[in-house]
Formats: C-alpha cells, sequence, structure tokens
C-alpha cells in the first residue's frame, strides 16, 4: 500500500507539471484544446492526491508499522478516529494533507470550468497547479510519509499519538485551516491568471470574491477551534497566546478580511486594484510565510515543530511569488491604474481604507511581534524577544478602532458625506455608546480598554439596528397594519438584500465576540490553592468544595481525579466537578483534563495540578473566565453569516459565473 | 495618487508605527541562554529577560501547600551541566515538567537566582516523537 500511495504521489506531480506547462501554454496560444486537457488532468491530480492520502489512512487502520510515519504517530489501543486523525499527527503527513486539499479547490475550479474567459481559465489553471506542484514537491522529496522503517524488523506496536491531540477538536482543527490556507490558492491564481492573461477586468475580482469568502469562513473555524482546543485542553485558562503558530494562521486572516472589503470599493469604484492584487498574494503568501515560519526553526515555539532544512524552500517559494507579483504589476500597470480617486475623508472609500490599514497594521505588528527576536539579532547582536504585553499593548487599540470604523464603514456615504447625513446616521448611536461607557464606570467595571471596548460595541450594535429599522420602515411603507407590514418588509428586505445583511450577521457575530473576549480578558479570576477532602475554598460567587481524591487506572493512563463539589453564595449545590490528571503509560506525559461549568454568565475552569507531598491534598488552580461562551457564540454566527452570503442563488447560471449577482448586491 | 489616500495612509501607518515602537520598547527581553547570564557583567540589567534551558535532573524541589513552589536549575540544552542557574517559580508545575526538558521562562535574574514568571515546558513529542532508537540506523 505505501508502493501504491508513492505511485499515485507520482502521478500527481506528473500531472500537476503537465497542468502548469499545458495552461500557460494553452494561454499563450490560445489553444482550447489544450485548456480542455489542462482541465481533466487538474482532476485528475485531485484524485490522484485522494488515492494518494487514502493509502496512508488505511495503513494506519492497518497498523502497518513498516511505514515509519505510521509507527511514530499510531499505536494499536488508539481508537480508529484518532488513527485517522494521525495522518495529519505530524509534519510529513500534514503536508500531504495540504497538497491534497489544495488539490481538491483546484479541482473545483476545473469542474466548475464552463467555455466563458477561456484565456483566464488557462492562467488560473496554471498557476493553481504551479501550487500543487510546489506542494507535491515537497510532500515527494522532503516529507514523504510513505518511508519504511530503518529497522530490521516491523515494530509490533507504534509509537502513539501525543495525548493532546486526542480531541474530537483535534481531528478537525488542522483540516479545517489548511482547507482556509488552501482555499486563498485560487483567489490567488485567478489574480495571476488575470495579470497574465490581461483580463483585468472585474470578472477575477467577482470570482475571487466568493473563494475568498469562503477561505476567510474556513479559516476562520479554523483558528477558533484551535483557541477552544489550547482552551479545553492545555489547562492555561485562555485561548490565545500570540504563539507563532497561533500568529501564523491569523495574518493571512488578516489580510483576506482587508480584501473583503476592499474589494467591494474595487467593484463600485474600480479603485484600489493595484492594492487588491497585492492583498490577494499577500494572503496566499502569508500562508506559504507561516508554513516556513512554523518548519523552519528561526522562531521559538511551544509547539514545537521540528527544525527542517524544508522552510528554506518555502521561502524560496514566497520570494519566487513576490517576484513575479511584482514584475506582473508593472508590466500590466497602465491596466490598473484606478477609474476614480477618493474625494473625501468622510466617504465609504475612506472608510474601507482605513480599515484595511488597520487590519494591515494589526498583521504587520504581529508580523513584527513573531519575527523581533529574528530583527533584533540581525540589527544589534543582541537577540531579544516579545511576548503577550506586546502583543496587547498594540494590537487592542488597533482593534478598537477596527470595531469603531465597523460602526462607520457600511453607513457612511459613498463619495462624501455631509453633515445632516452624519448627524442622521451617527449622532443616536454615538450618544447611547457614551451612555454605555458612562454607565459602565458608575457601576463600577474597572479598566479603561474594557469600557471602551464596550462602549464601542454598544455604539455599532446600533448602527446595524438603525439601519436596519429605516430599511424595514422604508419597506413596510404604505402598509396599513404597522406590525404586520414591518415583519413583511422585513422578510422582503432581508430576502432582497440578502448578503447584505449577512454581512451586518457577520459584523454581529465580530462583536458579540468582542465582548466576550474583552471580558474574558480584562475580568479574569485566577487563584491556585490545596484542599483536603472536605476543606472548601470560596472564590467569586462560587465556593468549592472537595468530596474526595479518586486514583483510577486505565489501559492508556493512570489518573488522579479531584471530586469537587460547586456550591453558589447561598450554599445551594450547583454541580460536582471532576478535574483529572494523567499520566500515560506509554511515554511518561501527564496531562490535565480540564473541568468546566460553563454558563452564558461565565466559565468556571477548574484545573488539578498535582497532590501536595502527603499526598492527602490536591493542588488546584481556577480561573473564572466571564462572558467566555460569547466568543464561541460569536465566532458561529460569523461562519454563519458568510455560509449564507456563499449560498448559491436561485438562478441557472453555472457555479463559477454566479458571483456576480450575489456580490453586487452586497456591495452597496 | 491622490493626496486624500496618501494622508489617510500616512496618518494610519505613523500611528501604527508609533505604536509598536512605544510597545516594543516596553515590553522587549532579551534572550538569554543559562551559561550566557553567568557571563554577564554585574551591572547589567537583567529585570526582563527570557531564559531558554533545560532542568537539571538533581535538585528539584516542589511543594503545594501553602503556596505552590517550583525549585529547580537549568543548564545550556546540549551545554555543559556545570554551569547551572537556580530557578524559583511561584506556581504549580506545569504538565510534562521533568528533568531533560527543555524549558522557556520569562522571569527576572537577580542575587544569582531567576525569578519565572512564566514557565513553558516545550513539549518534544508533539510533533516529532524520536525515532525508533539510534540503533535502528
Amino acid at each position: 500500500m505505501a508502493e501504491f500511495g508513492h505511485l499515485a504521489l507520482f502521478f500527481a506531480w506528473i500531472l500537476a507539471l503537465f497542468g502548469v506547462l499545458g495552461g500557460a501554454g494553452a494561454g499563450i496560444k490560445r489553444s482550447r484544446k489544450l485548456l480542455l486537457a489542462v482541465v481533466n488532468s487538474t482532476k485528475l491530480v485531485t484524485l490522484c492526491c485522494f488515492l494518494s492520502i487514502f493509502a496512508l489512512g488505511w495503513l494506519f487502520i492497518h497498523n502497518d508499522y513498516s511505514v515509519q510515519y505510521v509507527w511514530r504517530f499510531s499505536n494499536r489501543d488508539m481508537p480508529d478516529i484518532y488513527k485517522i486523525s494521525a495522518i495529519w499527527g505530524g509534519m510529513d503527513g500534514s503536508m500531504l494533507l495540504w497538497a491534497f486539499i489544495l488539490s481538491l479547490s483546484s479541482g473545483v475550479v476545473a469542474l466548475n470550468f464552463r467555455a466563458s474567459s477561456s484565456a483566464l481559465m488557462s492562467w488560473t489553471l496554471a498557476v493553481l497547479n504551479s501550487s500543487a506542484l510546489f506542494f507535491l514537491s515537497v510532500v515527494m522529496f522532503i516529507t514523504d510519509p510513505f518511508r519504511y522503517i530503518k529497522a530490521p524488523f516491523v515494530p509490533p506496536d507504534g509509537n502513539g499519538l501525543n495525548p493532546l491531540l486526542q480531541n474530537p477538536l483535534m481531528v478537525v482543527h488542522p483540516p479545517m485551516l489548511y482547507l482556509g490556507f488552501t482555499t486563498f490558492a485560487v483567489p490567488f491564481a485567478f489574480c495571476l491568471g488575470a495579470l497574465f492573461s490581461g483580463v483585468l477586468n472585474n470578472d477575477w475580482i467577482r470570482l475571487t470574491r466568493r473563494w475568498t469568502l469562503l477561505g476567510w469562513a474556513f479559516l476562520t473555524a479554523g483558528i477558533v477551534m484551535g483557541g477552544h482546543w489550547a482552551y479545553v485542553e492545555l489547562g492555561w485558562g485562555g485561548f490565545w497566546a500570540w504563539d507563532p503558530v497561533e500568529n501564523s494562521s491569523f495574518l493571512p486572516w488578516l489580510t483576506g478580511s482587508a480584501f473583503l472589503h476592499s474589494v467591494m470599493v474595487q467593484e463600485r469604484k474600480s479603485m484600489l486594484k493595484i492594492w487588491n492584487v497585492w492583498l490577494v498574494v499577500a494572503t496566499y503568501g502569508l500562508t506559504v510565510f507561516g508554513t516556513f515560519l512554523t518548519r523552519s526553526g528561526i522562531v521559538q515555539s511551544v509547539h514545537a515543530f521540528a527544525e527542517t532544512d524544508m522552510g528554506w524552500v518555502f521561502l524560496a517559494y514566497l520570494g519566487t511569488l513576490v517576484a513575479l507579483t511584482l514584475a506582473l504589476t508593472i508590466w500590466r500597470r497602465k491596466e490598473l491604474r484606478p477609474e476614480r480617486r477618493i474625494e473625501s475623508f468622510f466617504s465609504r472609500e475612506a472608510a474601507f481604507l482605513i480599515n484595511n490599514l488597520i487590519l494591515l497594521s494589526i498583521c504587520f505588528a504581529t508580523l513584527w511581534g513573531v519575527m523581533f527576536p529574528v530583527i533584533s539579532e540581525a540589527v544589534t547582536g543582541v537577540k531579544q524577544t516579545v511576548s503577550i504585553p506586546f502583543f496587547n499593548a498594540v494590537n487592542v487599540p488597533l482593534f478598537l478602532a477596527l470595531i469603531f470604523m465597523m460602526g462607520v464603514g457600511p453607513l457612511i456615504a459613498w463619495r462624501k458625506s455631509n453633515l445632516p447625513n452624519l448627524r442622521r446616521t451617527f449622532l443616536g448611536p454615538f450618544v447611547f455608546g457614551i451612555a454605555v461607557a458612562v454607565l459602565l464606570v458608575w457601576a463600577g467595571v474597572p479598566g479603561f480598554y474594557p469600557i471602551l471596548s464596550y462602549a464601542l460595541c454598544a455604539f455599532v450594535l446600533m448602527t446595524i439596528l438603525g439601519e436596519m429599522h429605516r430599511g424595514i420602515r422604508a419597506q413596510a411603507l404604505g402598509s396599513e397594519n404597522a406590525l404586520a407590514g414591518s415583519l413583511s418588509g422585513a422578510g422582503r428586505l432581508f430576502r432582497r438584500h440578502r448578503d447584505r445583511y449577512a454581512g451586518y450577521l457577520v459584523h454581529f457575530g465580530v462583536l458579540v465576540a468582542t465582548i466576550g473576549i474583552t471580558a474574558s480578558m480584562a475580568h479574569k479570576v485566577e487563584r491556585e490553592f490545596a484542599l483536603a477532602p472536605g476543606e472548601s475554598f470560596r472564590v467569586g460567587r462560587f465556593e468549592l468544595k472537595l468530596k474526595q481524591i479518586d486514583e483510577g487506572q486505565t489501559p492508556n493512563y493512570q489518573s488522579v481525579t479531584a471530586v469537587t463539589e460547586v456550591f453558589d453564595q447561598e450554599g445551594n449545590f450547583l454541580r460536582t466537578l471532576k478535574p483529572e490528571m494523567r499520566s500515560y503509560v506509554r511515554n511518561q506525559e501527564n496531562t490535565t483534563e480540564v473541568a468546566l461549568n460553563v454558563t452564558l454568565r461565565e466559565d468556571l475552569y477548574l484545573v488539578m495540578v498535582g497532590l501536595d507531598d502527603s499526598g492527602r491534598k490536591a493542588a488546584l488552580k481556577v480561573f473564572i473566565n466571564p462572558l467566555q461562551v460569547w466568543l464561541w457564540f460569536g465566532a458561529i454566527l460569523m461562519i454563519i453569516g458568510s455560509v449564507i452570503i456563499l449560498l448559491p442563488r436561485k438562478q441557472t447560471a453555472p457555479a463559477f459565473e454566479r458571483a456576480p449577482q450575489g456580490s453586487a448586491s452586497s456591495s452597496i | 495618487m491622490n493626496k486624500t489616500f496618501i494622508y489617510i495612509v500616512c496618518a494610519v501607518a505613523l500611528i501604527a508605527v508609533g505604536l509598536i515602537v512605544w510597545a516594543t520598547k516596553e515590553a522587549a527581553a532579551m534572550v538569554l541562554m543559562p551559561s550566557q547570564i553567568l557571563g554577564q557583567p554585574e551591572h547589567q540589567d537583567l529585570s526582563r529577560i527570557r531564559v531558554a534551558g533545560r532542568v537539571a535532573p538533581e535538585a528539584i524541589d516542589y511543594t503545594v501547600s501553602p503556596t505552590a513552589e517550583l525549585k529547580f536549575s537549568i543548564h545550556d540544552p546540549g551545554g555543559s551541566p556545570e554551569k547551572i542557574v537556580p530557578v524559583v517559580y511561584r506556581g504549580l508545575k506545569p504538565d510534562m515538567f521533568a528533568p531533560g526538558r527543555d524549558v522557556i521562562i520569562d522571569g527576572s535574574y537577580a542575587n544569582g537566582v531567576l525569578q519565572a514568571e512564566k514557565l513553558l515546558t516545550q513539549c518534544p513529542s508533539k510533533y516529532e516523537p524520536p525515532l525508533p532508537g539510534k540503533n535502528a540506523k
């Protein structure tokens, strides 16, 4: 089976190579025949990649420890689902997964191929195949997961997947991230395809927009799942630590978000063309850069990927991409000239530009923080580093400014806004925001940033509600029954402007998440204490009473559990929490199993950290994270909003030409 | 290029760069190896440093109550185990803390002791467990 996987990989590589050359040839010669061949070969690349990863999965399921990769990340006791997820438990397999998912999106592009704009498609497929070729080359020549074990015998059992990764979220999180990363390869391909072919009307922008939104939604889901996994699994009470690996998934998310906004300006006003080209390239480039960062070992990370030379291959690839784009934008500079200019600071164009610049500032600051050890060593000779306080100090104010722009951007007039207009739209929400701030100060909520954050969220919420109210009123005009009129008006409004209101839903999700992040960061309570059975500890509005310490034994691990009863202030029993400490037999790893009591108001987060020397007292750590669950809800709303926009509209146009209508209505 | 565009870009860029410079000055910490700490001149300010070291096998002292305190010492990963720096960490022992493990410590160094504010354990097996024994090669 390993040979079969290898062979499939080899065919995929050859076909991708053909796709690059053939696509370019079809683009130059305008040959339809060749283009059709490339469309088909692209589909075959997908098939071959699938067969290859299927072979790896087969090896895992059948415990074939003659393959080194399988031996390292699997063992016989593991449930089948984790054997499957062990495919991406290590670097070799995760690169194969990457190549497979990339081929999946190029396969979808090929499947949706229709007769129109064949010059654009030829080049787009050539670029897509070149991405696939790059990743397939990495898999084939550097991180081959099908290598046989270098041992004179086949080991009877494998090493096993790290227990921390044996979690349902870790089954879904990496593929989700890779779906996000690789989906960004499609906008990139369309962008370069447009530059190569010179078909620089708004076609590529429309096609690109849907794909970027899809990638963005996947990436959002992937990042949030990673955060949720860290939260429930790692036991430090938080969900984000500005670790290089986290940051490397965050960077393309930021540029992707920027593009999704600035693209509207291009569609409406034919401005920011070069800007958008670079945003698309930056988004794809940053996914490649992230891989370089995390695989090259140039920055320290708790994720501890193995240091390999492979990072430099990625850097070389990245350099090629940037050089190519630079050459292409210079070559096509005439076609990329803007048709209009920004007329006023108080215009939607300006607001979107500011939104973009803030997102890019956050991106740059994060990149700066990640690279600071490298930069400081190169410049001063002394290696220095920055950690969480730096990222918070820079990114929190920038994010708050972004939230403010989120209220302004969608409502301010195009071209130029006048004072009465501004007053009508923003005075109410602004006053409401101030009122919320005053109320919070009066209620004794501590901190400047938290209050500002809540007030801004209130402001943006009111702008959204105000906009809906005006829209519904306009729709219901002339109706006799006020309530029924409003309801049917609302229905009409949402159907007619589906994408716009789905966009507001995404914004609303951001608000909910922001409130969750603000509260859980600013008002977090953290305590450490030791209890003997029968003793209790008071924290916040909870009383924690240790009932007993249980010891257990499974084939996989030994465990110590602190059975803790939770009471409220009045002494009413709420529930029993069982934080656990596990010591895995096989690889002598210790892990903690967090016990959580989740409510809308706060999470009670209890960690068992150890026993004291006598073995009678349990050392516990407790976090109270207010409104934590709002973050996850907010993220879900963001994804639902994106999915609504992505849903096809009722019409018979072929799928890849469907984008125009969908995007036009949301660019109001 | 029009003026409004340039004004906006410059204004936002200026604010962002200002923030970054200020925050970098506030938060930058020197990255040192245990042996480098010992080699620093005495007047050197080491109140904010990050140290990457390996936990020495001997003298790990961990008490849970009344407050958790972990005392151990570190040496250069792969370096000589003689040049060791004692560490005090007021907090609970992290997952996977063990002799021979590589740790990253944020804290301050004074009077011959490294006060750890943050203690992170590198987990070597997360992505790449050791190969099947050197003998297998």
